[in-house]
C-alpha cells in the first residue's frame, strides 16, 4: 500500500525573506527553492550530493541541498546564489570569477561561488590547500580548476567583499 | 511518504514502531541518495535532528570517549579536544566526502548504513568501540563486532535508534586509518584499514587491526594482527592475498585488485600508527 505524499508548512527564510510554504514531505530543498521559489540559481547536477551544483548555505553551513528535505529546511536560514549580488552590484568573489575566467559554461559557478564565499567567511586568508579543499564537492567539468583556485586566491589577498 | 521530526528519544521510537517502512533520517547523505535511486521507499521518514540536544555530543569520561550519534564529520574533524589515542577517528573524517557531506553526515548514520566501506566502520571496530541502542525495551549496548550482520545489515530491531559510541582510551596506545580510493577528494574507499596499538612492554605490541570493503561488512582479522605485532610485512600480505575474498560485486575495483592492495595498505597504517606511538 502506497500512501500519498502528506503536505506539511514550512517557514523558511532565504536570503532574509521569510517564506511560508506548503510543501510535500518527499520535496527536496533543492526542488523547493527552484520550483516553489522559482530561485533557479541553485543547479542540479547529479541529485545525489556528488557534484556540490546545488551547494547553498543552510544555518551558516554549505550543504548540498539535493540532499536535504524542504522539511528539514523548516526554521532554517538558506542564503543562495540570487542573495549574493546587490542588485548589480556583484561580490569581490563574482568579480574576481570574470577577471579569471572562473567560469565557462556557467553550470558549477552557483555551488562553487557559495562554497568559496562560505571558506571566505570562515577563513578570510585561506591557504591553497584550504581553498581547493573547500571545493573539493563542487565538480568543474570545464576549467580544470586552476582559474577558480586563481578567483578565489585573488580576493583572499585583497580582503573579502 | 510521510514526514516527522520528534521532539524526543521516546516519541521518535514509537513513531517508527506504528509505522511499518519508516526509516530514520539523519544527515540524509544516504537516506537521500538512496531514496532517489529507488533502492528504498520509506512509507516516512524520521528525522531524528530535533533529538540534537540529547544525541549531538562528544566527552571524555574517566577512560573513555563518549560520541553521541547525531555528531557530525565536521564535528569529529575539528573538535580541539580528541585524545591522541583516537587520532584514527579525525583520519577518517579528514577523508570523508567533502565540506558539504562533513556538515551534514552524522558518524551514527554512517554506521547505521553498515556498508562494507565505512570510513567510522573499521575505525570504531579497530578501536575497540561500543554502538548504544535506544528501543521499546530500553537500551542495550553491543560491540562493533556484533553490530555488522552484512553489507546494509545492522543488528538493530525496527524502532531502534542509535543513541552514541563509548570508546575506550588505553594508555599507551595510538590509532591510524587509511584508505585506498580512486581520487583524494570527493570518493569513497576501495578498501579501507583501521590499527590501534597498544604497548604491553618493552617488546610487545598489542594490535587490533579492522579491514572495510574486503567482505560484505567491515571485518577485524586476528591472524593480520599477530602478523603486524611481529612487523612481518611480508607474511601480511601474503596472507590477506591468501586469504581475502572480496565479494564479486564488489565496487570500485575488481577482487583481486583488493587483495593486493590490502597488505600495503595494512603495512602504511601500522607504520603510521606506530609512529604516533612514539610521538
Amino acid at each position: 500500500m502506497k500512501e500519498y505524499t502528506k503536505e506539511l508548512n514550512i517557514t523558511v527564510k532565504v536570503n532574509g525573506r521569510e517564506y511560508h510554504e506548503s510543501v510535500p514531505a518527499n520535496m527536496t530543498l533543492l526542488q523547493f527553492l527552484r520550483n516553489k521559489l522559482l530561485l533557479t540559481g541553485t543547479k542540479e547536477g547529479c541529485g545525489i550530493g556528488e557534484c556540490g551544483a546545488c551547494t547553498v548555505v543552510m544555518n551558516g553551513k554549505t550543504v548540498t541541498s539535493c540532499l536535504v528535505l524542504a522539511a528539514e529546511a523548516d526554521g532554517a536560514e538558506i542564503r543562495t546564489i540570487e542573495g549574493e549580488a546587490k542588485g548589480e552590484k556583484l561580490t569581490a568573489l563574482q568579480e574576481s570569477f570574470i577577471k579569471y575566467h572562473g567560469e565557462q559554461c556557467g553550470f558549477c559557478t552557483p555551488g562553487m561561488i557559495m562554497s568559496a564565499q562560505n571558506l571566505l567567511d570562515r577563513n578570510p586568508k585561506p591557504t591553497r590547500e584550504e581553498i581547493v579543499e573547500a571545493i573539493s564537492g563542487n565538480l568543474c567539468r570545464c576549467t580544470g580548476y586552476e582559474p577558480i583556485i586563481k578567483a578565489i586566491e585573488a580576493v583572499a589577498e585583497k580582503g573579502n567583499r | 511518504m510521510r514526514y516527522f521530526a520528534p521532539a524526543s528519544l521516546e516519541e521518535a521510537i514509537n513513531i517508527l514502531l506504528e509505522h511499518e517502512g519508516a526509516i530514520i533520517l539523519a544527515g540524509g547523505t544516504d537516506v537521500m541518495v538512496e531514496k532517489r535511486s529507488g533502492k528504498i521507499e520509506p512509507s516516512a521518514v524520521v528525522d531524528i535532528k530535533k533529538l540534537e540536544g540529547e544525541l549531538r555530543y562528544m566527552r571524555l569520561s574517566d577512560d573513555r570517549l563518549e560520541i553521541g550519534s547525531l555528531t557530525t564529520i565536521t564535528d569529529i574533524l575539528h573538535w580541539g579536544k580528541l585524545p591522541h589515542e583516537v587520532t584514527s577517528l579525525k583520519d577518517a573524517a579528514r577523508v570523508f566526502g567533502c565540506h558539504e557531506i562533513r556538515n551534514r553526515a552524522t558518524i551514527g548514520g554512517n554506521i547505521a548504513h553498515a556498508s562494507p566501506g565505512a570510513e567510522f566502520a573499521s575505525t570504531l571496530l579497530a578501536l575497540d568501540a561500543t554502538v548504544q541502542l535506544a528501543g521499546k525495551d530500553g537500551k542495550r549496548e553491543l560491540s562493533m563486532e556484533d553490530f555488522f550482520l552484512g553489507p546494509g545489515k545492522a543488528n538493530m530491531e525496527r524502532g531502534e535508534v542509535i543513541t552514541g559510541f563509548s570508546v575506550p582510551l588505553l594508555s599507551g596506545s595510538s590509532s591510524c586509518y587509511m584508505r585506498a580510493s580512486r581520487v583524494d577528494g570527493m570518493d569513497l574507499a576501495i578498501i579501507n584499514c583501521a590499527i590501534r596499538l597498544q604497548d604491553l612492554d618493552a617488546e610487545n605490541l598489542a594490535v587490533r587491526a579492522a579491514f572495510g570493503a574486503v567482505a560484505g561488512k567491515p571485518i577485524r582479522i586476528v591472524e593480520a594482527e599477530k602478523l603486524l605485532a611481529r612487523e612481518d610485512f611480508e607474511g601480511v600480505k601474503r596472507l590477506l592475498f591468501d586469504t581475502l575474498n572480496p565479494r564479486a560485486t564488489s565496487l570500485r575495483a575488481a577482487p583481486m585488485s583488493k587483495k593486493l592492495l590490502a597488505g600495503n595498505l595494512a603495512e602504511d597504517t601500522y607504520k603510521i600508527a606506530k609512529e604516533r606511538l612514539a610521538g
